[in-house]
């Protein structure tokens, strides 16, 4: 078993206009393990519009979680071997990070506040786990509907959020697992109104679809295929929608080798 | 249907619960900005004042649907204040919203009308909450150019208990010879009434849309850095 996998960020409008960069950081990696098994690890993280090192806190998400996860699985594929109390280690052990950045830049850690979105997923196992908005959405095989694995979280109002960087982090870290996922999506909240259907809590699946169709089946190489998604993710259709930044990606289990 | 159950047609017929009105959510499934405007239409407001309220809520509108967003994502309701409180224009997007033609006459029911205000909003919040609309923190806008001629402390309880668990942000005007110490008392003390320099009503709702078009394009994590208001005076 192997993964084909995309990803793509792309800025707001509203950035553009006020001359802010895209703060949303997404990560894709296969981390092959000593049991032979391949697992898939994505991470998106997109940084407080208000906080001045955004981007860098998003980044540090995206750089550090992987390789947090990797250390987890070098003995053995199984996620039933990682607990929840480990994998709410990784997030204050991210967040430690971010206060040495902090620390070494004269700056508080909420200047580096980002929320957090991570998937892992064996051949048999998937691991959701979440701080903030944004959400993950899991398919177990073809013809099986997409399922929202983590809703977005953050209070009240659609303007507001919880950050890796609050307080009570380890009491705000949403995890579910799953059985006999072949699809995994993670997205930023910019891409929330497009992708989610509220009234019903339930994946818009005309969103959905295409997307997995194309990485599943387009003979593109990788490179092509994360320059169309980034096109597709700045395109007027998705502008129009929205004027946040947007992170996306797709993580399909495939049988044959990427 | 029965067709002998008589709705007085001088009362507004209050439409079933997830009934037809939820269509505009499917028309415009944006998330909303409540801002139910408080109007103090008391007989004092006769003349000139009433007129540029008038001309302040047409502007209102106007600007903002000079913004796309906004048109569709500030959600206006008018109660007004003279006789009893009244809702003469429930929450609508503002691309669907038509000033009313306000009038001027009775007492000023400021109480009544604020106690009415809130139960609405909370109203409305349930009806995003039912057709899974996301929404930003309401505001309520309340303008007076009097002072309370009825019972308004425990309504000013609610407003600054409500203002304090965040369900809405509340403004107070003052205008003319509005009693603002009065009005100090009903406002939330981290967001003391303010004083409307003369009729500017326009300056007023060009700044109000302005600010919730603000609010209304804020994105997680953003502080909302509002204009300050330039029609206010400091005479009290």
């Amino acid at each position: 078993m192997s993964w084909r996998y995309v990803s793509a960020i792309a800025v707001g409008t509203s950035h553009l206009r006020t001359d802010m960069p895209c703060q949303d950081r997404v990560a894709c990696a296969v981390v092959p393990c000593p049991d032979g098994a391949d697992v898939f690890v994505g991470v998106v993280s997109d940084g407080a519009g208000s906080a001045a090192f955004a981007e860098r806190g998003a980044a540090t998400v995206c750089e550090r979680l992987p390789v947090l996860v990797r250390d987890a699985l070098a003995r053995s594929s199984d996620l039933d071997a990682v607990s929840d109390d480990d994998v709410r280690t990784w997030f204050l052990r991210l967040r430690d990070e971010l206060r040495t950045q902090a620390g070494d830049t004269d700056a508080e850690l909420r200047e580096f506040s980002a929320t957090v979105l991570l998937a892992v997923a064996s051949d048999h196992q998937t691991l959701c786990a979440a701080v903030g908005d944004g959400a993950v959405v899991v398919r177990a095989g073809a013809g099986a509907p997409f399922e929202v694995a983590l809703w977005p979280e953050g209070g009240e109002y659609v303007n507001q959020t919880y950050f890796l960087t609050d307080d009570a982090v380890a009491e705000r870290v949403a995890i579910r697992r799953f059985d006999g996922v072949t699809d995994v999506i993670a997205f930023s909240d910019g891409l929330q109104q497009l992708a989610l259907e509220r009234a019903t809590r339930t994946a818009f699946e005309p969103f959905f679809a295409p997307l997995v169709r194309t990485v599943r089946e387009s003979a593109a190489p990788p490179d092509e295929l994360a320059r169309s998604l980034a096109a597709y993710l700045d395109s007027d259709a998705v502008n129009q929608r929205t004027d946040d930044d947007k992170a996306l990606l797709v993580g399909c289990r495939t049988a044959d080798a990427a | 249907m029965n067709q002998n159950v008589q709705t007085p047609f001088d009362e507004p017929v209050t439409p079933a619960a997830g009934g037809f009105d939820a269509i505009e959510f499917a028309e415009n499934p944006e998330p909303r900005c409540a801002c139910l405007l408080v109007l103090d239409t008391s007989g004092s407001m006769q003349g000139p004042p009433i007129a540029a309220l008038n001309l302040g809520l047409r502007s209102f509108k106007d600007e903002l649907l000079s913004d796309p967003l906004a048109a569709k994502r500030v959600d206006v309701a008018v109660l007004t204040f003279g006789d009893s409180p009244q809702l003469v224009a429930d929450f609508t997007d503002a691309a669907n919203f038509a000033p009313p033609e306000l009038r001027a006459g009775g007492l000023t029911p400021m109480g009544a009308a604020i106690w009415d205000a809130l139960s609405r909003l909370t109203a409305r919040k349930e009806t995003y909450r039912t057709n899974g609309i996301a929404y930003y923190r309401p505001w309520v806008f309340l303008i007076t150019d009097g002072e309370p001629t009825d019972e308004y402390q425990t309504a000013a309880k609610s407003v600054r208990e409500g203002e304090e668990r965040g369900a809405f942000s509340f403004y107070g005007v003052g205008v003319g010879e509005a009693n603002m110490a009065k009005l100090a008392e009903i406002a939330p003390p981290n967001r003391p009434p303010v004083k409307l320099d003369g009729l500017r009503f326009r300056d007023l709702f060009v700044w109000l849309s302005k600010s919730m078009r603000t609010v209304s394009h804020s994105v997680i994590g953003t502080t909302i850095a509002l204009d300050p208001p330039g029609w206010t005076t400091t005479q009290a």
